[in-house]
């Protein structure tokens, strides 16, 4: 054991900490002696909090969203466009959607992207769930949003060939220049792919 | 544009040395195996991010250091400019490695984008592979001269090498797994669409490099060797219907990690036939056509690195470099003065500005130099 010179309980906080991604040896140790200092009361909420998160969070079972209800409460919400759906990479790019406040169709999480190196084929990705509801009828379009790294955009490709005898419009968010960006300073790679990605006005 | 000043520090056999540079030529003298080409490495370092010579940045940090620093200023028509790269070696073994490189004290977030601000060509005799080795040889060098003159080039084949990984990952797979071919040309599709893409992107862009190359490269060549270079690229085009050889290997057979580029001396191929004073040339020649083709792309002359180049020369092949050294800020190492002095002495017209290093055991020294060119004296050297 790494720690064994500190006492054992705290021994043990260290090296729970050591797991946290990002956390080496050292933070842990800053975090533990932090914990030590901390009110007994606002240790007993962080304690509740993350045994609540790990116990209540769960996946949506229709669009494998994290949360607390099922199905969640995107899903539920009947002012939402039902006919709209934005196929992500994980939860927190849905967040990201929401963020904008233009969107209002519903999500799919995938939970990943297709990536051999990492031995992530299609049976990973939550693509079966997808295939079903834009079978089940109602949906005028899909929009793929996974990132535009070569994974996500090779999990783009696939799906969209998933879905192309499924007579369902697809389509792939546009990359291009940033909001409130000079054009002189946007990057040349950035720039070219937005050329690509022009339309007509 | 030319190195005014720099700055090395733990790296290899230095300390700490600071040089002061002619923007003309720069001669390093000194025994073998003193630092010369030393330096030369860290100004490939200030211009690519790596080593010319291929080591590692771990084998850069001096023994018994943890870190190097070098640091350079630039100065052109458009201002100064500071590049530094700092490399610091893990503290234990639960850390990373740490390089910034960084222009005028910002870091750049890809350090891959410090090409083309300082553009550079070197010429060593380690460079003979380029004319007598294996295609991946000549690839390299079109793949570093396309990567110094456009972002675009560099992304189109980081994404080509990175899709390339992926789909060889799937091929290895697939084919330990025996899946029917209709249902691995399904997990394929992405793959072979992806790869098609940035595939045409590289080879679109070598073709047209290699087409601006040739007529220089033949040109410098006429001028050293008297004979005829053609530099031919032979693309090799992604094809996935050879699928089945390729699930039974678990490697992608066809793209532009097989392109081939192939020089000809009077008709026939160098690699093979050429004599080896031909090939030189030939090496020579496409050095010659990079600089040129750089010139014209960044609309200022690269910088030339000469490793231990002069002495090797034949005074005909001698003649046919010294014009070059005469523009542009080149860097020069020899071990033999008198020889190096002649070399020079022979150009038409005489290579002028220059200033000499003497180079012995981890110490450079400035030599008595001439006066200053023009236009440095009426701007002293900062600290």
């Amino acid at each position: 054991m790494a720690f064994s010179h500190y006492p054992e309980p705290l021994a043990r906080l260290i090296q729970e900490f050591t797991r946290l991604p990002g956390v080496g040896p050292k933070t842990a140790q800053r975090l533990a002696f932090f914990v030590l200092r901390m009110e007994e009361r606002d240790v007993m909420a962080l304690a509740s909090a993350l045994a609540d998160a790990k116990r209540k969070i769960g996946r949506c079972s229709v669009c494998f969203n994290l949360a607390d209800a099922e199905p969640c409460h995107i899903c539920r919400d009947a002012r939402r466009d039902r006919g709209v759906i934005c196929v992500v990479e994980e939860a927190n790019d849905l967040v990201a959607m929401e963020k904008t406040r233009t969107y209002n169709g519903l999500y799919h999480v995938l939970e990943g992207a297709l990536s051999p190196l990492e031995g992530v084929g299609p049976e990973a990705l939550r693509l079966a769930g997808l295939l079903k509801r834009v079978k089940e009828g109602g949906v005028r379009e899909v929009i793929l949003a996974t990132n535009p790294t070569v994974e996500g955009e090779a999990t783009a490709m696939y799906i969209a060939r998933l879905l192309r005898p499924l007579n369902v419009k697809t389509t792939r968010i546009a990359r291009g220049v940033p909001v409130g960006g000079d054009l002189e300073y946007a990057d040349e790679v950035t720039l070219a792919r937005a050329l690509e990605g022009r339309r007509e006005m | 544009m030319y190195l005014e000043r720099v700055e090395i520090h733990d790296f290899r056999v230095y300390d700490r040395v600071v040089l002061e540079f002619s923007p003309g030529l720069n001669v390093l003298l000194g025994p073998n195996a003193a630092g010369k080409s030393t330096v030369l490495e860290a100004l490939g370092v200030l211009a690519t991010g790596r080593s010319f010579r291929g080591a590692t940045d771990a084998e850069m940090v001096r023994n018994g250091r943890k870190a190097y620093r070098v640091s350079g200023r630039l100065s052109g028509t458009l201002g100064s400019h500071i590049i530094e790269v700092i490399y610091t070696a893990p503290a234990d073994t639960a850390s990373a490695a740490r390089r910034v490189i960084s222009v005028d004290g910002r870091p750049l977030a890809r350090p891959s984008d410090i090409l083309g601000r300082l553009p550079l060509v070197s010429f060593s005799p380690d460079d003979l592979p380029l004319a007598k080795g294996a295609p991946a040889e000549r690839r390299r060098f079109l793949d570093s001269l396309l990567g110094q003159t456009s972002a675009a080039y560099r992304e189109s084949l980081i994404r080509y090498h990175r899709i390339l990984s992926q789909r060889n990952a799937l091929l290895g797979d697939l084919g330990a797994r025996r899946l029917a071919t209709s249902a691995a040309a399904e997990l394929l599709a992405p793959w072979d669409e992806a790869l098609a893409g940035a595939a045409a992107e590289v080879q679109t862009r070598r073709a047209t490099a290699v087409a601006a190359l040739e007529p220089l490269a033949a040109r410098a060549f006429a001028r050293i060797d008297g004979g005829h270079l053609a530099i031919s690229y032979r693309p090799d085009r992604f094809d996935p219907s050879g699928r089945l050889d390729e699930l039974r290997r678990g490697l992608t057979l066809s793209g532009p990690h097989r392109d081939e580029v192939v020089l000809t001396v009077d008709a026939q191929e160098a690699r093979r036939f050429a004599s080896q004073g031909q090939q030189r040339s030939a090496v020579l020649a496409l050095k010659l056509a990079a600089l040129e083709l750089l010139e014209r792309e960044a609309g200022e002359r690269p910088l030339l690195l000469l490793d231990d180049v002069m002495s090797e020369l034949d005074p005909g092949r001698r003649a046919a470099l010294l014009p070059l050294l005469g523009r542009g800020q080149a860097f020069v190492t020899g071990t033999d003065r008198l020889g190096l002095e002649r070399a020079l002495s022979e150009g038409n017209p005489p290579v002028g500005g220059e200033r000499w290093f003497t180079v012995v055991g981890g110490t450079v020294c400035a030599e008595d130099s001439p006066a200053p060119p023009a236009e440095v004296t009426d701007d002293p050297p900062a600290r």
